[in-house]
């Protein structure tokens, strides 16, 4: 009877001590995961809306969504800003309205402001109110949610902030569209002192709605066909807007610090394609230097040696 | 003593046994269409795209007013200990998202909440400086600071840096901490007020 209590004993002390362990473990995991949130954070989903065609004089309903995912609660206001780009870069502008961003005036939210707890969400549908008397071609936007900041009650001086984030809705307005851009620039350097390896592009679209433009690059060995990197099968994929140029960068990340590849870059829009290929000779600073300074011991070497032999 | 041990232990072999066949007794009592019946359900959701920004700053739980603290006439406010963290995240793959940043201010001014006064943006010839009535921001990367220094917010938003790359993120569950310290001066004559500025900093993904 007594092996029977020591053992009871025994697994209750077992049982006993697994619970409080696993007890803690829990506290510990939840503190963590609460203190890595963020004091405020708002989100915004979609990030991007393609929302396709828009005939004039129709409505569209479309809904996103505005998330808290931070530790505390926050008001938060809609709005909507036009879209456009400022240069080739791509660097956006939320301020300057153009034809391509009547659709500002479109735009109705069901509601403008909310108030959010953490881990909650407002969806919040949206209308396109489209005249009928507008002209065809692409119309671009950002649809806003914004933290609103009402503590107005510091007594010092100091700087309110506003954390905003956008989703960027691209539709076109059916009708006399053209479609029409090429590549103007498709460029691979030869010689690279460090890695990784790049080729450069500039698109333009010439039309007035917006384009996909798809960027494929492709590495070989000097010799031989077998690809050491390509994104061919996942090809990069960049909006152009209309009447606008883009520049784009593509890398080749996993690059060795030295090798001789040929390097082929493939940029499509609409209907044009461009290749550049080139052989790139990718070599460090320091390995140029050891190779000129034996190019410099050798030449030296030989001049010595018919020096010496002239001169016996 | 050791019957009892050698009872319990047989036991718990038998037990242990029990439980080890029990998934193979269960596979043997579901003949193809006899007893049993293979249901399969198909489990689906979909994720949408999402762009977030967040602040924090230091153990401050209210960061939607930066404090710059006691500024006197003539004088400087201190160097922020605890800049402000501007996170910008998104689950997309193969996309770029930029932070910018601008204040509300038609002319980039600080203004008193009381007299109306105002402290206009830094430039090139009105520097935060003590004894000079300015206010600007510096941007980080990283919370050393190196290297940045104090420039106007700008009226219209503008990328928080002046290299693009330096602010923007790519890849799929990218994350990108941004850090921003501000500061003000005042001339000796600057009116006694309370001074403030709205600063918007707004996270888009890019086309």
């Amino acid at each position: 009877m007594k092996v029977l209590q020591r053992l009871g004993r025994f697994c209750g002390a077992i049982l006993l001590a697994t619970v409080i362990s696993m007890c803690g473990v829990h506290q510990v995991y939840a503190e963590d995961d609460d203190s890595e949130l963020p004091d405020y954070r708002i989100q915004l989903s979609p990030a991007r809306q393609d929302i396709g065609e828009l005939e004039p004089g129709s409505t569209y309903s479309g809904t996103i969504e505005v998330q808290n995912t931070g530790k505390n609660s926050f008001k938060y206001r809609m709005s909507v800003s036009p879209y456009n780009v400022v240069d080739e870069k791509y660097t956006q502008d939320f301020e300057k309205t153009t034809k391509y961003n009547d659709i500002t005036n479109w735009v109705a939210f069901s509601r403008t402001t909310g108030e959010l707890e953490p881990g909650t969400d407002d969806e919040i549908d949206f209308t396109i109110k489209v005249p009928s008397d507008v002209p065809a071609g692409g119309q671009y936007a950002v649809l806003m949610a914004e933290i609103v900041n009402d503590d107005d009650t510091s007594q010092s001086s100091g700087i309110s902030t506003v954390q905003r984030v956008g989703t960027v809705l691209y539709s076109n307005v059916e009708g006399d569209t053209h479609e029409a851009g090429s590549v103007s620039e498709n460029k691979i350097s030869g010689i690279l002192f460090n890695p990784p390896i790049t080729a450069t592009s500039i698109v333009e679209n010439t039309g007035n709605t917006h384009a996909t433009a798809t960027y494929v690059l492709q590495v070989y060995p000097l010799f031989g066909d077998e690809e050491v990197y390509t994104n061919e099968e996942d090809p990069m994929t960049l909006t152009i807007l209309p009447e606008t140029r883009r520049f784009n960068t593509m890398t080749w990340e996993g690059s060795p610090h030295l090798g001789i590849f040929r390097v082929k870059q493939t940029v499509t829009i609409f209907d044009e394609t461009s290749t550049a290929e080139k052989v790139v000779f990718l070599c460090p600073v320091w390995f140029l230097l050891i190779v000129l300074v034996i190019i410099f011991c050798i030449i030296f070497w030989i001049i010595s040696r018919i020096r010496t032999r002239k001169q016996s | 003593m050791s019957k009892m041990t050698k009872v319990i232990a047989g036991l718990g072999v038998v037990a242990g046994l029990g439980v080890a066949a029990l998934p193979l007794s269960t596979y043997a009592a579901i003949p193809d269409g006899s007893y049993g019946q293979e249901v399969k359900t198909e489990v689906q959701t979909e994720i949408k795209s999402a762009v977030s920004i967040a602040s924090s700053q230091g153990s401050t739980e209210s960061p939607a007013t930066i404090d710059l603290a006691q500024l006197n006439p003539g004088g400087l406010t201190t160097d922020m200990t605890d800049p402000l963290k501007i996170t910008v995240s998104s689950n997309e793959a193969n996309a770029t998202y930029s932070l910018y940043i601008n204040t509300t201010a038609a002319d980039g001014a600080m203004v008193g909440t009381n007299t109306g006064a105002k402290i206009p943006a830094m430039s090139d010839t009105n520097p935060i400086a003590a004894g000079n009535s300015a206010w600007g921001y510096k941007y980080s990367a990283a919370t050393d600071f190196t290297g940045a220094t104090y420039k106007a917010v700008p009226t219209d938003a503008t990328l928080a840096d002046a290299s693009l790359e330096n602010n923007t993120i790519t890849g799929e569950g990218a994350t990108k901490d941004n850090y921003f310290k501000f500061q003000a001066s005042a001339s000796t004559t600057q009116p006694a007020d309370t001074y403030k500025a709205e600063v918007v900093f707004t996270a888009v993904v890019q086309p």
